[in-house]
């Protein structure tokens, strides 16, 4: 089954998100701390990471930036979806950098989103 | 050959091959005069008189001679070790540190000096120059070795003699060496340890001295970097200036100020008028202020009310009791609502200079909701005239600069028609639109008292205001504004019914 990695630290994205990812019919796992994220993305398999950039303790960039640790530049762009409400120039530029897709909060249209966090990832 | 004695030296020379005759014809009288009772000099003058040759008290008169130039002669710091190893009882010594360390300030200097005329000026650690001091003041002979931990800080080797000195503003550690291991004489000690007492003056002096200069030359700097012309005039006569032709700048009009505690001195800016600087300055002060905190806002509401409408969006599609169905939906109703108005709001106040298209309608409704809080005591109907055919108008603008030239003008009116309360009136501002060929005339109709007729061309002048609580910057901002725009504001009083109208033309895309 197509496993999911969620984070978010804003409860109520969180658990709307999941239930609705779930009800297209995929394991999601949600962790709203960067340091817990990072260790779950190192020991076990995900096929799509959703990541919020302003986290409670470390950066969505600090946890992508973990996850070179077990996977190329390549694959992470292909992995990570990086979600935030804060998407300044910088933080566009710095996406960019990794190569993988950012999605502004609030979504403008929740279902193209889910699709988007189903697809294939970033070409 | 001549003689380059010192010339109290060259004195006692003279007195000593002089006959008892021309001693006894010395003015005596007058002497003791100079003399305090058991002095040093005092003591010169009785072995000279007893015409004893006393060759350690010649000496000793040599070093206060000595003494006395290096304390005239020197007035940089980093001068002194050079000074210290030139007296002659400290001649056989090889090397001279002084260390200096300004409190407070982060690391100290080290003055070097050896007798190959190696000159050296380095930096000491604080941890290091602390750890030194103590150790020297503790100490009584105040003979170390190298043994102690500073081979980085120090270059000597063997035994050295050194003083500490506490001033008030500083810490200061002098230090002279052989470069062997022969201690010192006791003499020398004693002589070593009595240098402080001259040298603690001299470098309250030199040292004070040297931080003024500093700080006057950073002055200095910053004045001649300074972005607009600067003139410095005491009676009229220019002192200082950061523009290569003085003269021509000493010609234009500038910006006088007034120099607290110094007579007849005034510092000129020139460039900016004194109406642009103080509006300019305290109008972007309050935008990038504004600009900010919307920011902030956004995005710190952005993600709890996203949230929100997910959340409700979810559990409203759930929902069986279609009561609740309802209330979800509008919870998530809402919520958007909230959104869009902080983006809207944000929109408004960015800090980008760039113009952009709007829709006057839609822009006209923000700024009036904008202005809601703040005129929401005055009893008031706002209304606006000339949109419904145009619906569609677009300007290309700053939205940032045409927001606060609308909203001021908006809340002025407010302000007008609440200091006519009395009067019969019907509390009305107009929003007025006119297109008249490729041009847009927004007016702001009010019909409160109107206008003076003797303050009319006072209005727009900087910190000119007939209200209470006025800071007399508004209008002034306004049309400053208007003028980035490229455009200006109109004001005339209405007629016959009472009330001002201010407007603003615009260029249509």
């Amino acid at each position: 089954m197509y496993k999911i990695l969620l984070i978010e630290d804003e409860p109520l994205i969180q658990k709307s998100l999941k239930k609705l990812l779930e009800k297209r019919g995929v394991e999601v796992v949600v962790e709203s701390r960067g340091r817990e994220a990072i260790q779950l993305i190192l020991n076990q398999k995900f096929d799509r990471i959703i990541c919020d950039l302003m986290l409670q303790d470390i950066s969505g960039f600090d946890v992508i930036e973990e996850a070179k640790g077990r996977f190329t530049m390549a694959e992470i762009s292909k992995l990570f979806i990086i979600i935030t409400a804060y998407s300044s120039p910088h933080v566009i530029e710095k996406a960019k950098q990794y190569g993988c897709l950012l999605l502004s909060k609030p979504f403008e249209n929740i279902e193209e989103a889910l699709t988007i966090f189903l697809s294939a990832g970033a070409p | 050959m001549e003689d380059q004695s010192p010339t109290g030296i060259k004195e006692v020379k003279r007195f000593l091959s002089s006959s008892t005759q021309e001693l006894m014809s010395l003015p005596l009288k007058a002497k003791p005069l100079r003399f305090s009772k058991n002095s040093f000099e005092k003591k010169v003058f009785q072995s000279l008189k007893n015409r004893k040759i006393n060759p350690e008290l010649e000496a000793m008169f040599q070093f206060k001679e000595e003494l006395r130039r290096l304390l005239l002669s020197t007035s940089e710091v980093k001068e002194l070790p050079q000074a210290i190893l030139k007296l002659t009882p400290l001649n056989s010594f090889e090397s001279c540190h002084v260390l200096v360390h300004e409190k407070g300030k982060p690391v100290g200097q080290n003055y070097f000096f050896n007798h190959s005329n190696y000159e050296e000026t380095r930096l000491i650690s604080i941890p290091s120059f602390n750890s030194l001091f103590n150790l020297v003041k503790k100490s009584k002979n105040k003979i170390f070795n190298q043994s102690l931990n500073l081979k980085n800080d120090l270059d000597v080797v063997g035994n050295f003699l050194a003083k500490e000195i506490d001033l008030k503003n500083y810490s200061v550690i002098y230090l002279i060496s052989r470069n062997s291991f022969l201690p010192p004489s006791a003499e020398e000690q004693v002589l070593f340890q009595g240098l402080s007492g001259h040298l603690q003056p001299l470098l309250m002096k030199i040292l004070d001295k040297e931080k003024n200069d500093l700080k006057k030359e950073v002055l200095k700097k910053s004045l001649e970097n300074f972005p607009e012309t600067l003139l410095v005039k005491k009676n009229s006569q220019v002192l200082f200036s950061n523009h290569p032709n003085m003269d021509e700048v000493a010609k234009s009009h500038l910006m006088v100020f007034p120099l607290d505690g110094i007579e007849n001195t005034v510092m000129e800016l020139s460039n900016i008028s004194k109406d642009a600087i103080s509006t300019e300055l305290y109008h972007s002060q309050r935008v990038s202020l504004l600009g900010e905190l919307l920011n902030t806002l956004q995005h710190e509401l952005s993600n709890p009310l996203f949230g929100l409408n997910l959340t409700g969006t979810l559990l409203a599609n759930d929902a069986h009791n279609s009561e609740t169905k309802e209330i979800l939906q509008e919870i998530c109703l809402n919520a958007n609502r909230s959104q869009t108005i902080i983006k809207n709001f944000s929109n408004l106040y960015n800090d980008q200079q760039e113009f952009k298209r709007i829709q006057l309608y839609k822009f006209v409704e923000e700024v009036i909701t904008l202005t809601k809080s703040e005129t929401k005591e005055i009893q008031k109907k706002i209304e606006c005239i000339g949109f419904e055919a145009q619906d569609s108008i677009e300007l290309e603008t700053n939205s940032t600069c045409l927001t606060q030239i609308i909203f001021n003008l908006i809340i002025n009116a407010g302000q007008a028609i609440k200091s006519a309360n009395a009067r019969v009136n019907q509390n009305r501002i107009v929003i007025q639109l006119t297109k008249i060929e490729q041009t847009v005339t927004i007016a702001v109709i009010d019909d409160g008292p109107g206008v003076k007729s003797e303050l009319e061309t006072n209005i727009f002048e900087p910190f000119f205001t007939t209200k209470e609580s006025g800071t007399g910057l508004g209008l002034s901002i306004c049309q400053n504004l208007a003028r980035q725009l490229g455009t200006k504001i109109h004001f005339q009083n209405n007629s016959p019914f009472p009330g001002a109208t201010f407007s603003i033309n615009l260029p249509l895309v």
